[in-house]
């Protein structure tokens, strides 16, 4: 079975190295789920939402890896 | 079904950018392989996992069609956004020098050495050469046969041209490999890395807007809108984390 986990740890490592990414953007859609069918905004400013939210997790991403210590 | 071009090119095109990428990086370990143990031990290993890859897309690519469209749509959608933004971070960070080119003259020489100039022969079967041609492929395939399978459960009908896509890079980078013998260091990795990230997370956006519920403004025209604004987001990342890069690296010396 150990071929079965490789190939798993594969898989998940497609979409998921950092964890805290992954999560902020899993987290963006759900808020952006909730404000679509909770809240009072149309449909262009949840667009609007739902893309600044995930180019501001990817602006904070790749800024925070970049003054990490290598 | 007949294909709409109109609106499946863009499918096509990320499937064909994103497996090229894939296809390169397990070519230069077939080619490690073939060079070092034997190309028919190669040839067999990358043969059977391409076999394998064929079956699951016809196991899994029709179930997809059973499953009501928009849950395929935030599901996929989801997780080709995670993969594509993964992979659009990683490309900013390159372009910016604060991580490593992926080079594949080095990987090939990795290879190689690993793999000696042992073996059982050009005649006989090696079990280590055909194993690890096999694992490239099967591994580099799967990530393929996960990007047919995502960007191609967006629309009725798009999984053929998103196969058509990889097929077609499949071809590119056999013939390339047939006619050049030597890994395919030419290949400008990160830049194709950094255009389809832009494209699996444009992709990605869109269908998990779809799959929440949004009406895009302007309609499909949103992934050209999505594009531009993540490649726009991109571009303008780069030079801030070199920038930022650089005043954290510790002056040498003197």
């Amino acid at each position: 079975m150990h071929w079965l986990g490789t190939v798993l740890r594969e898989l998940l490592g497609l979409v998921v190295d950092d964890v805290g990414f992954a999560a902020s953007i899993v987290a963006w859609v759900g808020a952006a789920w909730l404000v679509r069918a909770y809240g009072q905004a149309g449909t262009t400013s949840a667009a609007i939402f739902l893309f600044g939210g995930l180019g501001l997790i990817l602006v904070e991403s790749v800024l925070r890896r970049s003054g990490a210590p290598r | 079904m007949a294909i709409d071009w109109v609106h499946a090119w863009p499918t096509a095109l990320a499937a064909f950018l994103a497996s090229i990428v894939e296809f390169v990086e397990a070519l230069t370990i077939v080619l490690a392989v073939g060079a070092t143990r034997g190309w028919r031990n190669a040839l067999a290993g990358a043969a059977g996992a391409l076999a394998v890859l064929l079956a699951i897309v016809l196991l899994f690519g029709p179930l997809l069609t059973r499953i009501p469209l928009r849950d395929v749509q935030l599901v996929v959608g989801g997780l080709l956004l995670l993969f594509g933004m993964r992979w659009l971070s990683k490309a900013i960070l390159r372009s910016a020098g604060v991580i490593a080119l992926h080079d594949e003259d080095e990987a090939y020489g990795k290879q190689a050495a690993a793999l000696g100039t042992g073996g059982g022969g050009r005649l006989r079967w090696d079990a280590v050469a055909v194993t690890t041609a096999f694992k490239i492929t099967m591994l580099e395939g799967l990530e393929v046969v996960f990007i047919v399978v995502a960007v191609g459960a967006g629309g009725a009908g798009l999984l053929v041209p998103a196969s058509l896509g990889a097929l077609g890079a499949l071809i590119v980078v056999v013939a390339l490999g047939v006619a050049l013998h030597r890994p395919l260091s030419m290949v400008p990795e990160n830049t194709l890395k950094f255009t389809v990230g832009v494209l699996l997370s444009a992709f990605g956006a869109f269908w998990v807007g779809e799959g929440i519920g949004l009406d895009w403004p302007g309609g499909d025209w949103a992934v050209a809108a999505l594009t531009a604004g993540f490649l726009g987001l991109s571009v303008l990342a780069v030079p801030t984390c070199r920038r930022r890069a650089a005043a954290l690296r510790p002056l040498p010396n003197l």
